[in-house]
């Protein structure tokens, strides 16, 4: 290795390969798995948040029973586990339209025919019980209990909190800098292929060197972001999240450790990557000097 | 290769980890700044809990003396002590102090911006109407109510009862007088009801035991 000529411009170089590998690596994992449906709807999936939200729910209309006077089976029995998992994806996929398409993708209404069939049902029994009379105030009386059920059902679904953060223009917010994740990604693929030509540019007399450098940015972008990935994966970070709703906090706390081990796999195989190269460089470099 | 480039090939990658490590803290540290106060307050809860559920309401008390010189106990939020007993429409309940859906199932919950029991003012009680409160309707004038605390035992009697609304908080605001208001939802129908029923009852013996 020539020193003074090549050390320096391969050191500026693999410097800039290093941001650009950082960059590359971090805007293909936020488009292509963090802000992906699949990502999100595995989760579900995977850490049964339907049946969880469905013993939520369960809950909640055992406990309004105190007050309502409506059984919990009246709404449960209105409501299967994959009509929970069916709402829960369907807001997911509405509220990542909205970042990836810039636009609300129609989809199939939630209908919820039978759970105002079953209320209204239970209504007709206790004015028939009760000789309740049939007027404005018992149909208000209906109504305000069909809305309060659906809304409740509805917010229960939101296991993400993406309504949450579509009312409070968050999504919005983020579809504004998701505009940005695909010219970033090519602008920063395109700077490490021009990095790596000219690495290998200067060292095309020996290529071996090229190996060498290119590793050496390798294996300093994926230790620059394992770090903090690894520091705030074992930190216990994501079990410190404040909302205490199990639900909630099992969906989200499980999506952030999901997408930790990605990045982890992600920028171990970069430094695996790199540690080959630099055994490349290391034997081609043994046996040209026997 | 000489012993000074194997030197400088090892030092490399470490002036590399050095320079870019420099660079990401240097610019990363103001927007660093600004979101670290969100995320602080996104991930603040105390996870030396195993599970949610076993996350419980403190247990401490505070003691205090009034100008009367008696002592009453200052409870914690989620925390029963006293008793609420009703003679004439059979009822004994846990009092709660505090409200919230989870302390409603277990007992009569007290609102915590009324006074505590043996304090000075408007003591506000709560149940829901299919529960401890189902026949709070029943409660004639005349009719006597006792709490029991720790600290003392406190008799009321039953004034009058009033219908008002979710919003209206007259009833359950702060009074010059001693008094208690035991209130529930309202209505013959099914379903959430903005209609409250309040009953309201005069203290007419109260007694410390210090």
């Amino acid at each position: 290795m020539k020193i003074t000529e090549k050390y320096v411009p391969n050191l500026i170089l693999s410097i800039l390969l290093v941001f650009s590998l950082i960059g590359t690596a971090a805007a293909m994992i936020a488009k292509y798995y963090i802000i992906s449906e699949d990502t999100f709807m595995e989760n579900v999936d995977e850490n049964n948040i339907a049946e969880l939200t469905y013993n939520e729910i369960e809950k909640y209309f055992n406990g309004s029973e105190a007050y309502s006077g409506i059984p919990a089976d009246v709404y449960m029995s209105a409501i299967t586990k994959e009509d929970i998992a069916t709402i829960i994806n369907i807001k997911i996929s509405e509220n990542l339209s909205l970042i990836t398409n810039f636009d609300k993708v129609p989809m199939e209404p939630i209908s919820y025919e039978n759970l105002e069939r079953s209320i209204s049902d239970y209504f007709d029994k206790f004015a028939h019980e009760n000789n309740v009379e049939i007027n404005d105030d018992y149909n208000n009386q209906l109504k305000k209990t069909i809305d309060t059920a659906i809304s409740e059902v509805d917010e229960f679904c939101d296991v993400y909190m993406l309504d949450f953060m579509y009312k409070k223009n968050i999504i919005d917010k983020a579809a504004d800098i998701y505009i940005y994740i695909d010219p970033i990604m090519y602008i920063f693929m395109g700077l490490s292929v021009l990095c790596i030509i000219l690495i290998c540019g200067i060292s095309r007399k020996k290529i071996r060197n090229a190996f060498y450098w290119i590793s050496m940015s390798l294996i300093c972008s994926s230790a620059l972001m394992l770090l903090p990935t690894l520091y705030v994966k074992f930190s216990g970070l994501a079990e410190r999240f404040i909302i205490r709703n199990e639900t909630i906090y099992t969906a989200i706390t499980s999506l952030i450790s999901k997408v930790l081990n990605t990045m982890c796999v992600t920028e171990l195989v970069m430094l695996a990557v790199g540690a080959v190269l630099v055994i490349l460089c290391a034997v081609t470099s043994k046996k040209d000097e026997e | 290769m000489s012993k000074k480039n194997v030197k400088l090939m090892i030092a490399t990658p470490f002036v590399m980890l050095a320079v870019c490590g420099g660079i990401i803290v240097g610019t990363g540290a103001v927007p660093v700044q600004k979101i670290s106060k969100a995320l602080e307050v996104v991930f603040s809860a105390d996870s030396s809990h195993g599970k949610i559920s076993e996350i419980k309401y403190t247990e401490k008390e505070v003691e205090s003396q009034l100008d009367d010189g008696n002592k009453i106990v200052y409870p914690s939020f989620g925390l029963q002590y006293a008793t609420l007993k009703i003679d004439s429409i059979d009822l004994e309940a846990p009092v709660i102090f505090g409200s919230s859906e989870e302390l409603l199932q277990q007992g009569v919950c007290q609102y915590i911006g009324s006074v505590v029991i043996g304090e000075k003012g408007n003591v506000v009680l709560d149940a829901h109407c299919n529960t401890f409160f189902l026949n709070l309707g029943d409660v004639k004038a005349g009719d006597e109510i006792v709490l029991t605390t720790s600290y003392g035992e406190f008799k009321y009697k039953m004034t009058e009862s009033k219908l008002f609304k979710e919003t209206d908080n007259s009833l359950i605001s702060p009074t010059k007088d001693d008094r208690l208001t035991l209130y529930t939802c309202y209505g013959n129908l099914l379903g959430p009801t903005e209609d409250r029923l309040a009953v309201i009852c005069e203290l007419v013996e109260k007694k410390f035991y210090n």
